[in-house]
């Protein structure tokens, strides 16, 4: 960052920040356990990101370079919840071997119906992101919300390109299986 | 390739991170399966279902108002602390001269002692005629002066034992000669 005087860098800084608050805030609600953290997490985010203004030195870096000490801050709040994460939302072993198969009875299989499920989807999205392990929503975020390639995942999460690849198919395997659980257990209710 | 492998590959395949090699493989697969046609299909809706939801978020406008003048307030902060510490430290430590100069120094005197070292050890000084000489009147004035000394100090008058006590010698004990006091200053010698 070239500009020497505070009043120049915070507009310099800000200026690179406004076009990312959206996906940031978005990538951070969802990456976080509980969402009452979310202020904490972008202050810290952004007080380290200011501490070390000195290291990005781009535009080009910068989305990159925000996003991976955002998630390194939303990792860190969510140890607390760690405990509670192992044994409320585990999806059992047999539920992703058995997507492994071709599903036509799933939602998303039958295109006349994924409006409808799709309604449905938001409620349940937060739950089955809670089914993932910290790394695996971490990856699925930032391949989603993100839109980052496997190598600059790979770089933010400081995980090899092998491991990304594996954490994001096991990711997707345990949302249907979550997903695919709370639409069965709605449509009991009903 | 076998459907096991095209449905183990549909995440990579999907995201476009694929090897161009596997990608063709895959695809020439799927125009002969059906079923893992229909099974990539299936997936990439529910890829696009989830991603849509999962961006679907607004930047809450207070919150960022908040932090912007945060990042302004800390950056303000951090350029006067630097400003301060820049100020002391100018004022207290010494520049890049006067580094550059001891550098300079330590050099200077690593190549002296290297040079030294080169041209072989120093000879110890060995002892001439006139230092012989030398040290033998020394002891020659020393010896006189020790004997002067012995037989012309006066007794000190408050001696407990009075003036002549000293002169008695210790029941059993020879009394002190010259011939003790020369022979002493013949050993050190």
């Amino acid at each position: 960052m070239k500009p020497t005087r505070p009043v120049e860098k915070a507009d310099l800084f800000l200026e690179w920040l406004r076009p990312q608050q959206r996906d940031l805030e978005t990538y951070c609600r969802r990456l976080l356990w509980d969402p009452q953290e979310l202020p904490d997490a972008i202050h810290n985010t952004l007080m380290r990101a200011v501490t070390h203004i000195e290291r990005c030195q781009d535009a080009a870096h910068f989305r990159a370079w925000m996003f991976k000490i955002l998630t390194h801050e939303a990792l860190a709040l969510n140890r607390k919840h760690a405990r509670v994460a192992r044994f409320e939302f585990q999806v059992e072993p047999q539920e992703l071997e058995r997507l492994a198969e071709a599903e036509p009875e799933a939602p998303w299989g039958r295109p006349g119906e994924l409006s409808s499920w799709q309604e449905s989807l938001e409620d349940h999205l937060d739950l089955a992101l809670k089914s993932l392990t910290d790394p695996e929503r971490a990856v699925l975020l930032l391949r989603a919300i993100g839109c980052f390639k496997y190598q600059e995942i790979a770089e933010e999460l400081d995980l090899p390109v092998g491991s990304v690849m594996g954490y994001l198919a096991r990711a997707r395997n345990k949302m249907q299986a979550a997903l695919r659980r709370k639409q069965t257990t709605r449509l009991e209710e009903l | 390739m076998n459907c096991h492998e095209a449905i183990n590959l549909w995440s990579s395949y999907r995201d476009g991170e694929l090897d161009p090699s596997f990608c063709g493989e895959i695809q020439n697969h799927l125009a002969v399966c059906a079923d893992c046609r229909r099974f990539f299909e299936a997936q990439e809706r529910f890829d696009d279902a989830v991603a849509r939801s999962l961006q679907k978020g607004q930047a809450t406008a207070s919150l960022w108002r908040r932090q912007e003048s945060a990042i302004r307030a800390a950056l303000e902060s951090r350029a006067h602390e630097t400003d301060t510490v820049s100020f002391w430290a100018g004022l207290l430590w010494p520049g890049r001269a006067f580094y550059g100069a001891l550098a300079a120094l330590w050099v200077a005197l690593l190549a002296a002692n290297w040079m030294a070292d080169a041209n072989g050890p120093r000879p110890l000084p060995t002892p001439t005629a006139n230092r012989q000489d030398l040290l033998a009147e020394q002891r020659r004035q020393f010896r006189s002066l020790l004997m002067a000394t012995d037989y012309e100090q006066p007794e000190p008058a408050t001696h407990p034992l009075g003036p002549q006590s000293r002169s008695r010698p210790a029941p059993g004990r020879p009394p002190f000669t010259l011939h003790r006091q020369t022979t002493a200053v013949a050993t050190l010698s």
